[in-house]
């Protein structure tokens, strides 16, 4: 039995919006009916995201979009607003993106909708609806700077003339985003109640980046210094309370963090107890550690660059020692923890290719035996496919009418 | 925004066994929502009463209590407050609470509708699921690590700090528990919920992924890592001073041609179009470098957002907590004289971001928690401290 909590749940997903699309998606896992809302002929910007697979399909655009249907309306037309507003009015939360980078405007519709009879709202922007900087320029990028997010992310350095302030990974910053729009849309959803206004979720990119720096905001709240990124030189890196490494090895790297002395003593061992790790006054104690991490660091890599990652991995771990290899995206992949716990879904190209695409992070089953699938096969939607069924189900559209819409290029 | 019910989770506690980071920063986000977070600590350990400044800042919205789950009297309590309880957090290494009588097996049978959310480093199950991990070390095990600048034993500027894993396990986790609430709204069922951090984190990393993915599939991919040229962080005059800019669209490269004063840019057929100017980025990232380079930050900023291009400069904390617009939207706040962090990463209405109450002294709720919850007398709970199970 599939864990769907949202079943019978209709989100209807307007705007191209990376977050706004990742979002929707977390809600179609969960088994909400998710209608993405494309312009017809022309592609979303979306389906040309690399990475592109054969015949120019993007796979990011399947990572993003699986399990929704797609339906296609030129709102430019009078009948095209009709039929968007009309979906709107029949959905129970609607996802928009009004500010996005080629996305279709506000539409006028919901501003003008009953509070009351409307459907539920998240609307997704840059900047935020309320306050001075709302509709100002900006994109994932800027929005890192802006928010405070890469210069916190390059802070300490050695130099900071050189160093940059630096933005996140991949797309992580916009899908972290993705996994608050969803959140907001669970908690607007049972925030509803009979007879009042329905919630109308504001969310802004900036304000999510700037939640997120929780160490920075409670230094700058305990007075510490946050505006020089300048390292002290004599400050170790310690990580949440931690003192971590990274050391070099033969063939890529370890990060290892054996912060309590009882892990430090089994640390030694996996070295093979060289001889400096007897000197108390290098490594006597946790507090002597940090204050030569340093040294450290670089007796510890005299060692390390004659080893294999995988195998200081596997001895650490043997020897309760947190350590991990730093991977690549290919091992990943590849990962054996990953892939047991069917992590990876299955996400199917148009070109019938098959190619793994990561899961919800997380397992569930519930006291009655239903269980979040993991692991099984997923597609997004071919532009439009939905058209006819959506109109003709949600809106009560005939064949003759929807083949009208169709001839007069409206869907 | 007239009277709105904003707080759905209210009526429903949790008992939090969670530490560091990630749980408690979700139960924080839950407790905005009106759960009633009850935190389980101890005197006991010294990790608990680390009152530093982030653990302010990401355990409000709750209550403590302090109680040795090691003795049998301290497992029976907990299991009785999991009885009058709605949702269970914890992030133990593995096999911690099964030792104590205390895993979902022996729980639910005493609570059938309980969610039981298990967080930990790679997963409940799979060959690694013993692994002792760290957040910050997940990051370097994700590949994450590996996308942001360059490896140094220094860790700088490298994705180690400040956390990540960390913060975006909390918002997955939140996502967990939402939906499972809102199956037990629907059907009466409880759940149980196992949470890794590692794929919470490589969720997050498509881009690369299905690269990697495609290729490994022999299929020769397209797998440009950016779009917009040019974009980048650029220096600019001034101690520290960078700008971040981003061009996407045809108007904005023929804007920035505008400010920059560079007609023979704009006149240049080959950068008309974003395909042209991808092909040409370091080129064109270099022409705004060196102009910006003796600019103020601050001034071109300005110029450029005026003109409809994405740009500002790179801000830090104590910048922004004070910027008006964060004000307006209250992602920060005054809280009994002290600027707080909104609880909740979005604005409903005008002025709604969750409810807030300053974090617990340790023990603070002893006495609600083992008096009116679990009904133990005065002289009960006085007994049990001197047994050192209330401690």
């Amino acid at each position: 039995m599939a864990f769907r909590p949202l079943a019978g749940v209709v989100c209807v997903e307007v705007g191209h919006d990376v977050s706004a699309a990742f979002g929707a998606r977390l809600l179609a896992d969960l088994g909400a009916e998710v209608i993405k809302v494309e312009a017809p002929g022309a592609k979303d910007a979306g389906r040309a995201s690399s990475p592109v697979a054969l015949h120019g399909e993007s796979a990011l655009f399947g990572y993003l979009n699986y399990g929704k249907r797609s339906v296609t309306i030129d709102t430019a037309k009078p009948a095209g607003a009709a039929l968007l507003e009309d979906l709107l009015r029949r959905a129970e939360l609607v996802i928009c993106a009004p500010g996005a980078s080629g996305a279709m405007p506000l539409p006028s519709a919901l501003e003008r909708f009953d509070p009351v009879t409307r459907p539920t709202l998240v609307c997704v922007s840059a900047h935020g609806l309320l306050g001075p900087r709302a509709g100002q320029p900006s994109s994932p990028l800027v929005l890192q700077h802006s928010s405070g997010f890469a210069f916190h992310q390059a802070s300490p350095v050695s130099d900071p003339a050189a160093t940059p302030p630096t933005a996140g990974a991949d797309m992580e910053g916009a899908l972290a985003i993705g996994i608050v729009v969803a959140n907001a849309a669970l908690w607007a959803l049972s925030a509803v109640e009979p007879g009042e206004p329905k919630p109308f979720v504001d969310l802004s990119a900036e304000d999510v980046y700037t939640y997120l720096l929780v160490e920075p905001f409670a230094d700058w709240a305990a007075g510490l210094p946050t505006r020089e990124r300048q390292r002290d030189p004599g400050k170790p890196s310690m990580v949440a309370g931690g003192l971590v490494w990274l050391l070099p090895c033969a063939d890529g790297a370890v990060m290892v963090s054996p912060r309590e002395d009882h892990q430090w003593e089994r640390w030694v061992e996996v070295m093979g107890r060289p001889e400096w790790t007897r000197d108390a006054a290098l490594c006597g104690d946790r507090t002597i550690r940090a204050q030569h991490a340093t040294a450290i660091g670089e007796k510890m890599s005299a060692w390390s660059v004659h080893q294999k990652a995988q195998e200081v991995f596997a001895k650490a771990q043997a020897q309760r020692v947190a350590c991990f290899p730093v991977s690549s995206a290919r091992d990943m992949v590849q990962n054996a923890q990953l892939i047991d716990r069917g992590f990876y879904s299955r996400l199917r190209l148009s070109s019938d290719l098959v190619i793994p695409a990561a899961g919800l992070p997380f397992k569930l089953r519930t006291s009655g035996g239903a269980t979040l699938e993991r692991g099984g096969e997923v597609k997004a939607p071919d532009l439009g496919e939905g058209n006819r069924d959506v109109f003709a189900t949600r809106l009560g559209l005939d064949a003759n009418r929807i083949e009208h819409l169709e001839r007069q290029r409206v869907i | 925004m007239q009277a709105m019910r904003h707080l759905p989770l209210d009526g429903v506690r949790i008992v939090d066994f969670s530490w560091v980071m990630a749980g408690p920063m979700a139960t924080k986000m839950l407790g905005a929502m009106g759960a009633e977070v009850i935190k389980i600590e101890s005197s006991r350990r010294p990790e608990f009463s680390q009152r530093d400044g982030m653990f302010s800042v990401i355990n409000r919205n709750k209550k403590s209590c302090t109680l040795n789950i090691t003795t049998p009297e301290g497992q029976q309590l907990v299991r009785d407050l999991v009885a009058e309880s709605d949702v269970l957090v914890e992030n133990f290494s593995g096999g911690v609470l099964r030792k104590y009588g205390l895993a979902y097996e022996n729980l639910q049978p005493i609570n059938p509708d309980l969610v039981f959310v298990s967080a930990s480093g790679l997963g409940r199950t799979g060959p690694q699921r013993d692994a002792l991990a760290y957040g910050s070390l997940l990051q370097g095990y994700s590949g994450r690590v590996s996308m942001i600048g360059k490896l140094n034993p220094a860790l700088e500027a490298m994705g180690i700090l400040p956390a990540w894993t960390d913060p975006i396990t909390a918002l997955w986790e939140v996502f967990a528990i939402l939906t499972a609430l809102r199956h037990r709204a629907n059907t009466g069922e409880g759940a149980y919920v196992d949470l890794s951090m590692l794929e919470s984190t490589v969720a997050l990393l498509p881009r690369a992924l299905l690269g990697a993915a495609l290729r490994e599939s022999g299929v020769q991919c397209d797998n440009m890592e950016f779009d917009a040229a040019p974009a980048g962080c650029f220096r600019c005059a001034g101690k520290d001073e960078w700008l971040a800019v981003s061009i996407h669209t045809d108007a904005q490269w023929r804007a920035l041609c505008g400010v920059m004063a560079r007609p023979d840019l704009l006149q240049d057929p080959t950068f008309a179009h974003t395909g042209g100017r991808l092909q040409a980025k370091a080129a064109l990232d270099d022409h705004l470098a060196r102009w910006l380079a003796t600019r103020s930050a601050g001034e071109v900023e300005l110029l450029l957002q005026q003109q409809g291009i994405p740009a500002a400069r790179s801000r830090h904390i104590g910048e922004l907590v004070h910027d008006e617009h964060m004000k307006r939207r209250g992602v920060f706040r005054s809280f009994n004289g002290e600027l707080e962090m909104g609880p909740l990463p979005w604005l409903a209405g005008e002025a709604w971001r969750g409810h807030s109450s300053p974090s617990p002294a340790m023990g603070a709720d002893n006495e609600y928690v083992f008096g009116e919850i679990l009904g133990l007398s005065a002289s009960r709970q006085q007994e049990l401290q001197q047994a050192g199970v209330i401690q």
